[in-house]
C-alpha cells in the first residue's frame, strides 16, 4: 500500500424531494490508500452509490470534504472537476454507458481524444490495453454487436486509458451473468495485483466482495463496520456475518 | 382528476413546450395581424380592387394551415415520444390509452388557448405597423388602431386545425413505436445522385441565363430551370451526408478532431438527409417567394410614374371637334386647378396601315409634359416612337428595308437615330399598341383624324373620385346631341368608345393589385418560414434524449459543460443554416441573372431584384436566429435539468 489517493471527511448528502427529505449518507468518512481494492456493501438504499458518486465528483455532497492525493476537492469549480475526471478518475457503470456512435476502439480511445493526445500515442496505449484485456479482436466492433461481458471489459479498459488514479465501479456486474461477472472480478482482481490499480467498488453481491481486499458495511447512510482482508476464509466469513449484520 | 393531472402535466412541461408555444404564437400574430388588415375599413378605401385581398390572404391561409397542420403534427410527435417514459408509467399503474391521449388533449388546449390569446394581442401591436406601412405606399396617413372581431374568428379556425393536427399526433405516437434507423454502412449510388444534383445546378444555371432570350420559350425554359433546381436541391441534400462518410479522408480528420461529436454529428445528417432535403426545398420556395412579393413591390413603385405620366387623360376612338373637347376641358377647369391643357389627334395614311401617326407639336408636348427634351427633325423626316421592347428589332429591319413612307406626294425618311423609346404610353396617349410614327405638323392636311385624345396637367392632387365623375359627365350629359357620336359607327351600333385615365386612381388601383401580390407573397413566406423554424427546432429537441444520455457518459470521463454547449451551437447552427445553404446561393444567382436580363424593364440603376434579395435573406436570418436562440436557451435548460450538468 503507498500513498493516500482519497480521503473523505464527514460526507453528508440529503435528497430532498417536495416535503420530504432523506439522508443518503450522514457524516461518512473513508480512506483510500493507493493500490487497496475497496467493496463497499449494503442493501438497496443503504447509501453506497451515493457515497461512490460523491467521492467520484459525480453529485456534490452537501457538506464534509472530499481530498484527492491531498488536495482538497472544489465542488463549486466545474473546471477543476473536469480535470480530475480527466486525468485521475476512471469510472464503470454497472450499464457499461458505451457510446453506440462509437466503435469500440474509439469508445476506449474517447478519454485520451479528450486529453489531446496524439494520435500515434492512442493507438498504441488502446491497443496495449485492449490486449491486456482480451479485447483485441472486438475493436472494430460497435456496442451494439458484442456481449455485455465484452461491453464491462471495454468500459473497464475507457476507465483504465488514462491511467487514472483510482477507479471507481458502480455494481460493474450487476448486469452480467454468472460467468461473465466471475471473469469480470478476476479481471479487476488481477489489475489490482500485477499494475497496483486502486479500486473503489460499491456492490452488494458477496461474491464480488470476496474479491476485494477491504469491506466498508454502510446502512441507512453510515458506515456500520470495515474489514480488511488477512486470511482468505477467515474474510469470506466475515463478511457473511457483517452482512446478515446490516 | 385528469384535468388536473394534464394541468400539473401542463405547468411542469411548460418550459419543453416553450419552442412549441412561440410557434403557434408567431403564426397566430401574423395570422391575425394579415387577416385584420384585409378586413380593415380603412385599407379597403385605398382602393375598390383591395376587396379581392381578403381572398388572397384566405386562400394563402388555408395552404399554411396544411402545412401548419403537419408541422403540428410532427412538433407534437416530438413532444410526446419524449414523455415516453411517463406515459409507459400510466400504462403500467392501468390508465388506458384513451384517457392517457385524452390527457394530452387536454394539455394541448391548454398550450392552444394560450397561444392564440396571446398571439392575438401580439397581432393587433403587429397589426399597428403593418397597416401604416400599407398607408404608406398609398400616401394615406390617417390611421388609428383596431381590433377585428372577423379577424379573430377566421385565426381560431385555423387554430382549431393545428389543435385537431395535434390529436393526430398524439394518436399516432401512442400507436405505434419509435423505430431506431442507424446506418452503418454507406450506400452506393448515394455518389451518383450527389453527382446528379450538382449537374442539375449546373443545367439549371445555364437554363436561366441563357434560355430566356426568346419571350415565347422564355416561360418554358423558366419552368425546366426550376424543376432541375428543386431536383437538384433534393438530390444534393439527400445524399451529401452519406456521401460524406464514405470518404475516408474526411472520416479520419473527424476522427482525430473529435471523435464523439463528428460522429454524433455525421450520424443525426445521415437520418436528417430527406428532412434537410425537404426543409431546403421549402426555404428556397419561400426565399422565392418573398424576394420576387418584395423586388415586385419596388419595381412597380418605381416604374409607376412612367405608367400614368398624365393627370388626366381622356381619349376617344373618333375624331372629335375640339369645340366638343372645349366642354370637356370646361368642365374638368370647373372641378379641379388646370395647369394646362392639349387636345391632339392621332392621324391614319392610306399608305400606313395599322400605325398610329404623331404630329411633332403634339408629340413634342407630351414629351415635355413628362420632362423629355424636345426633338426637331428635318421637313423630309420622321420619328418613330415604340415603347414595346419586342418590336424594335423588327422596326430597325423594316427601316433597313424600307427606310421611307408615303404622305402626300412627299416621302419622308427616317434612321435608327430616330427611333425613340421612352415611357409615354398612357391609354394609347402616344399611339396605338405602344408605337407610332411622328411626322412635321405641315403634313397634317395630308392625313385623317381617326382618333382624340385630351392631355390634362392639374395643379396640385387630383382627387381619384374624379374618374367615376367624369366619366358619368361624358357618358350622360356631354354625349347626347353629339353629331360626331351619332355618326360614329364603331362596334356597329352606333356607341362611342371612350376611356378616362386619371393618375391617381390609376395609382391606386395598380398598386392594389400589386400589393396584394406582394402582401400575399410576403405573408406566405413569413409563415413557412416560421413552420420551417419549428421544423428544425424539433429534429434539434428530438434527439435530447440521447445527448442527455451521452453527456452523462461524456461527463464522467472529462468532457465539461462549456465544451458541450459549444458543440451543442454548433449543432444547432448547423442543423438551422445547413439546409439553406444551397438556396441562399441559387435565389442569389437567380435573380442576378433576372436582374441582367431584364434591366431594360426596370427604369432603375439600381440593383433591384439583388435588393430584394438582401432584405429576404436579412428576414430569414432575424427569423430563424429568434428560433436558434430560443432553441438553445430551452436546451440548455432543459439539458441541465435533466442531467444535471454544471
Amino acid at each position: 500500500m503507498g500513498e493516500m489517493i482519497l480521503e473523505a471527511i464527514n460526507l453528508k448528502k440529503l435528497f430532498v424531494e417536495g416535503e420530504d427529505c432523506v439522508k443518503a449518507i450522514d457524516d461518512v468518512s473513508v480512506s483510500i490508500k493507493q493500490g487497496e481494492f475497496i467493496a463497499i456493501m449494503g442493501e438497496s438504499g443503504s447509501g453506497k452509490t451515493t457515497l461512490l458518486n460523491c467521492c467520484s465528483t459525480m453529485i456534490r455532497p452537501d457538506s464534509g470534504k472530499l481530498l484527492i492525493e491531498g488536495k482538497e476537492v472544489d465542488f463549486y469549480n466545474p473546471h477543476t472537476i473536469q480535470m480530475l475526471r480527466r486525468d485521475k478518475i476512471g469510472f464503470i457503470f454497472q450499464d457499461y454507458n458505451l457510446l453506440d456512435v462509437l466503435t469500440i476502439e474509439e469508445n476506449i480511445s474517447m478519454p485520451l481524444v479528450i486529453k489531446k493526445e496524439r494520435k500515434k500515442d492512442i493507438d498504441n496505449i488502446v491497443n496495449q490495453i485492449a490486449a491486456q484485456l482480451g479485447i483485441s479482436e472486438i475493436l472494430s466492433k460497435y456496442p451494439n454487436q458484442i456481449s455485455g461481458g465484452q461491453k464491462q471489459r471495454c468500459a473497464c479498459a475507457r476507465a483504465l486509458v488514462t491511467n487514472p488514479k483510482i477507479i471507481f465501479a458502480d455494481e460493474p456486474t450487476g448486469a452480467l451473468d454468472s460467468k461473465n461477472a466471475q471473469s469480470f472480478l478476476e479481471l479487476l482482481d488481477e489489475l489490482n495485483r500485477n499494475l497496483n490499480v486502486t479500486i473503489l467498488m460499491a456492490t452488494h453481491n458477496i461474491t464480488a466482495a470476496y474479491h476485494t481486499k477491504r469491506v466498508i458495511f454502510i446502512k441507512d447512510g453510515k458506515i456500520q463496520s470495515e474489514i480488511v482482508k488477512q486470511n482468505e476464509t477467515k474474510f469470506q466469513d466475515e463478511i457473511l456475518k457483517n452482512i446478515a449484520k446490516i | 382528476m385528469y384535468i388536473a393531472l394534464a394541468f400539473k402535466n401542463f405547468r411542469k412541461n411548460v418550459m419543453e413546450y416553450s419552442l412549441y408555444l412561440i410557434t403557434l404564437t408567431f403564426l397566430a400574430a401574423v395570422m391575425y395581424a394579415f387577416f385584420s388588415l384585409s378586413f380593415s375599413k380603412i385599407f379597403l378605401s385605398l382602393s375598390e380592387n383591395l376587396i379581392y385581398f381578403s381572398n388572397i390572404i384566405f386562400i394563402i391561409t388555408i395552404f399554411i394551415s396544411f402545412i401548419g397542420f403537419l408541422v403540428v403534427r410532427y412538433s407534437v410527435r416530438a413532444m410526446t415520444e419524449r414523455r415516453d417514459k411517463e406515459f409507459r408509467i400510466y400504462s403500467m399503474l392501468g390508465m388506458s390509452s384513451k384517457n392517457i391521449i385524452l390527457m394530452i388533449c387536454m394539455e394541448h388546449f391548454l398550450l392552444n388557448i394560450l397561444a392564440l390569446v396571446f398571439g392575438i394581442f401580439c397581432g393587433v401591436l403587429l397589426n399597428a405597423p403593418l397597416t401604416k406601412l400599407v398607408l404608406q405606399l398609398f400616401d394615406a396617413h390617417k390611421y388609428s388602431l383596431q381590433f377585428s372581431s372577423l379577424a379573430v374568428i377566421y385565426t381560431s379556425i385555423c387554430y382549431l386545425c393545428f389543435y385537431i393536427a395535434s390529436i393526430f399526433g398524439t394518436i399516432s405516437v401512442m400507436r405505434k413505436r419509435y423505430i431506431f434507423k442507424r446506418y452503418r454502412k454507406g450506400e452506393k449510388g448515394h455518389v451518383v445522385s450527389l453527382i446528379s444534383g450538382i449537374v442539375f445546378f449546373f443545367c439549371s444555371a445555364l437554363l436561366l441565363f441563357y434560355g430566356m432570350e426568346d419571350p415565347e420559350e422564355r416561360l418554358l425554359f423558366l419552368g425546366i430551370a426550376v424543376s432541375l433546381l428543386f431536383i437538384g436541391v433534393y438530390l444534393f441534400y439527400n445524399n451529401v451526408c452519406k456521401v460524406m462518410i464514405l470518404s475516408k479522408t474526411l472520416t479520419e480528420k473527424w476522427k482525430s478532431r473529435n471523435l464523439y461529436f463528428g460522429a454524433n454529428s455525421i450520424k443525426k445528417f445521415m437520418e436528417n438527409g430527406r428532412k434537410n432535403a425537404v426543409n431546403s426545398l421549402l426555404i428556397m420556395a419561400t426565399l422565392a417567394t418573398m424576394s420576387l412579393a418584395i423586388a415586385m413591390g419596388n419595381i412597380y413603385r418605381i416604374n409607376l410614374e412612367t405608367f400614368y405620366p398624365y393627370d388626366i387623360e381622356v381619349l376617344f376612338d373618333t375624331a372629335v371637334t375640339t369645340e366638343s373637347m372645349k366642354e370637356i376641358e370646361t368642365y374638368v377647369a370647373s372641378n379641379i386647378k388646370m395647369q394646362d391643357k392639349r387636345t391632339y389627334y392621332l392621324y391614319t395614311n392610306e399608305h400606313i396601315r395599322g400605325v398610329s401617326i404623331l404630329c411633332l407639336s403634339d408629340y413634342n408636348y407630351l414629351r415635355r409634359q413628362i420632362g423629355l427634351d424636345e426633338k426637331t427633325i428635318e421637313d423630309n423626316q420622321f420619328i418613330v416612337h415604340c415603347e414595346e421592347r419586342r418590336y424594335l428589332d423588327e422596326i430597325d429591319k423594316n427601316i433597313e428595308a424600307n427606310p421611307g413612307i408615303q404622305i402626300g406626294k412627299w416621302k419622308l425618311k427616317t434612321s435608327s437615330k430616330l427611333i425613340f423609346s421612352e415611357a409615354m404610353e398612357q391609354a394609347q396617349a402616344a399611339g396605338r399598341n405602344g408605337y407610332a410614327i411622328i411626322v412635321p405638323d405641315k403634313f397634317k392636311e395630308y392625313m385623317n383624324p381617326v382618333e382624340t385624345r385630351l392631355i390634362i396637367t392639374a395643379q396640385g392632387n387630383v382627387a381619384p373620385t374624379f374618374k367615376e365623375e367624369l366619366s358619368k359627365y361624358i357618358n350622360y350629359k356631354w354625349k347626347s346631341g353629339k353629331q360626331e357620336i351619332s355618326n360614329n359607327a364603331h362596334q356597329g351600333n352606333g356607341s362611342l368608345f371612350y376611356g378616362v385615365v386619371v393618375k391617381s386612381w390609376s395609382e391606386r388601383n395598380s398598386m392594389a393589385g400589386f400589393t396584394m401580390i406582394a402582401f400575399g407573397g410576403i405573408y406566405f413566406s413569413i409563415c413557412i418560414l416560421i413552420l420551417v423554424g419549428s421544423i428544425l427546432a424539433f429534429q434539434q429537441y428530438l434527439g435530447m434524449k440521447q445527448s442527455i444520455t451521452d453527456y452523462k457518459i461524456l461527463s464522467a470521463i472529462g468532457v465539461g459543460w462549456k465544451e458541450w454547449k459549444k458543440e451543442i451551437k454548433l449543432e444547432i447552427l448547423l442543423n438551422f443554416m445547413f439546409p439553406a445553404i444551397i438556396p441562399f446561393i441559387e435565389i442569389t444567382y437567380i435573380m442576378l441573372v433576372l436582374q441582367i436580363k431584364y434591366k431594360f424593364y426596370f427604369l432603375t440603376n439600381r440593383f433591384i431584384l439583388l435588393e430584394s434579395v438582401m432584405i429576404t435573406l436579412f428576414i430569414y436570418i432575424f427569423i430563424h436566429v429568434c428560433f436558434m436562440l430560443g432553441t438553445y436557451n430551452t436546451y440548455k435548460k432543459v439539458f441541465v435539468k435533466e442531467s444535471g450538468a454544471m
